[in-house]
């Protein structure tokens, strides 16, 4: 058995030497690639998902931006070339995303690293938290470092991945020694000012829908006013928690000041997949064109502890999932209008950030969703994956 | 608003906003005042004036939201109460006594005093057609009701 993987992967490095190190041919695409798509992408920040081989950099966006089960990303073949998603067809989330080979090599002179970083909103380090990371804190330091002299504004993330075979304490004491080596790794090459933040992730439950979330928050600008809005709308209508939710990857863009706790969140994720699972069995239309979720999507939910899940849709890609008790949705009228509301807001204020984009205010990073029938078509084809994950 | 007034002091107001970016002459005094609205142009105003945007979105919305807490608050008091009642139970009197005019003659009782019925005035002749019709048009509706059968909604999952 261990024969045979290590044939394999002597294998998968024959062959993906070629692409990899193809300096004229590969060099070339990726120009041609550049000179394509820089319309675009110089709209669109990037998020980069780095790290070594097989640390689940391609699992990551797999589970949260195409709803893959994390029991077939067992099946997923080594990344050998630089990824590219544009994912904005189909998310609020109007970004990048590039999932890069685990094999890149920094110091060859025909990779333009600095291209890569300057149009880069968030760089993910995934770390494999189950294997020996002396390496990958080693590559951690050179590519964090090299970003940071091209783009300081780099927002640097480490996702410690795989962590749901490791105990509570083998996972702080992993988080721990982690931060401590990598902090001490910047502090000797005087790179103080260059900040880490770490998640402790796994594709096995919400954390990396979790961590993911907080990066994606950082890029959006209009996040203060999104969180007073929220604030506004709860407390005035007895609402517990409130949570804006991109709806296809389920990622909270926005949430209350009050505490996150795992298990609201999980509800709210779960509520997401029973909606749009329910809605595309029996909410298609008899063409069987158009979306599962659409401005009407509306769902209550009443759980046996008195607690009411109460979903209703905000944009195209968002809806606002609140969590409140039975007593308070009695007065659900008076929460409907105050909703109301809270939706007319939202609109108004990616209007205004999309006014203030088209005044050519470069800072606006994050527009209104876009209709394109690609995103239709696509947000039909991931809704229709939208089946709950079977936990092992 | 200091700006406006050092202008109006030595020109109008309009004519000062169309000599300004004419000539911006750097021997006058007004330098400064010129790089500043140079600066009001650039970046930091678009983002001045997203902020205010925004600010006026979260006041008026924080406005017309409705506190929901407060809605149980607003009781009123038992002799309001008693003095409602009486002023709605006067003027429904009042309505019923002019309705009472109004109102239809209904159709007369079989089961008692048969001379009465024999002495009243017939039904109208335009009366039993719309009776009839109705009873038609019901007829006709229940005898279209079929059952369009489909695909059932519960089916078995089986393994193939």
């Amino acid at each position: 058995m261990s024969i045979e993987y290590e044939e394999q992967l002597a294998g998968s490095l024959v062959d993906s030497f070629p692409k990899d190190f193809g300096y004229g041919v590969e060099n070339m695409d990726m120009m041609q690639e550049n000179l394509e798509n820089s319309p675009s992408a110089d709209n669109k920040p990037r998020i980069l998902l780095m790290g070594l081989r097989r640390s689940g950099k391609s699992s990551i966006q797999k589970v949260v931006f195409h709803k893959m089960s994390p029991n077939e990303t067992l099946f997923l073949e080594s990344t050998n070339k630089i990824y590219k998603d544009d994912i904005s067809g189909s998310s609020f989330v109007n970004f990048h995303i590039w999932d890069f080979p685990g094999q890149v090599d920094f110091f060859d002179p025909t990779f333009d690293y600095e291209m890569i970083f300057r149009g880069t909103g968030a760089l993910i380090f995934v770390i494999d938290a189950q294997d020996d990371y002396v390496e990958a804190l080693g590559r951690l330091h050179l590519t964090v470092s090299r970003a940071f002299r091209v783009n300081p504004e780099i927002n640097f993330e480490v996702f410690i991945h795989k962590v749901d075979g490791l105990s509570d304490d083998h996972k702080i004491e992993t988080q721990r020694d982690i931060h401590q080596r990598a902090n001490d790794d910047l502090a000797d090459a005087s790179l103080e000012k260059l900040h880490l933040s770490f998640y402790l992730t796994s594709i096995y439950d919400h954390s990396i829908f979790e961590a993911f979330s907080k990066v994606v928050q950082k890029l959006i600008p209009q996040l203060p006013t999104l969180e007073n809005l929220l604030n506004i709308f709860i407390s005035n209508s007895g609402i517990e928690k409130a949570f804006l939710f991109d709806v296809v990857s389920k990622i909270y863009i926005a949430t209350d000041s009050s505490p996150v706790d795992m298990q609201s969140y999980e509800l709210c994720c779960d509520m997401i997949d029973v909606v749009i699972d329910v809605s595309c069995i029996y909410g298609l239309k008899d063409e069987g064109n158009g979306n599962a979720y659409d401005k009407e999507s509306l769902a209550i939910i009443k759980l046996n502890n008195t607690t009411v899940l109460y979903l209703k849709e905000v944009t195209k890609f968002l809806a606002l999932v609140c969590i409140l008790r039975e007593e308070s949705f009695e007065r659900k009228g008076l929460i409907d209008y105050n909703f109301h509301c809270f939706r007319k807001a939202i609109h108004e204020v990616f209007e205004v950030s999309g006014s203030t984009q088209r005044m050519g205010g470069a800072t606006v990073q994050s527009s209104p969703p876009s209709c394109s029938g690609n995103g239709l078509s696509r947000l039909k084809s991931t809704a229709l994956n939208g089946t709950p994950r079977s936990l092992v | 608003m200091g700006c406006c007034f050092s202008s109006d002091s030595e020109t109008t107001d309009p004519d000062g906003d169309e000599v300004k970016p004419l000539i911006p002459d750097p021997n006058q005094e007004r330098k400064p005042t010129n790089g500043s609205e140079r600066n009001a142009d650039n970046l930091p105003s678009n983002r001045t004036d997203e902020q205010a945007l925004l600010t006026v979105i979260l006041q008026r919305t924080a406005l017309n939201i409705i506190d929901v807490s407060a809605v149980d608050s607003q009781g009123m008091e038992q002799h309001e109460y008693m003095d409602r009642a009486r002023q709605y139970s006067t003027k429904l009197e009042v309505l019923s006594r002019t309705l009472s005019q109004k109102k239809p003659v209904p159709l007369p009782s079989l089961t008692s005093q048969p001379h009465q019925v024999l002495a009243a005035d017939l039904v109208p002749h335009a009366d039993v057609q719309q009776v009839s019709k109705i009873a038609a048009y019901a007829y006709s509706a229940i005898s279209q009701i079929k059952v369009d059968a489909k695909e059932e909604l519960v089916v078995q999952f089986a393994i193939p």
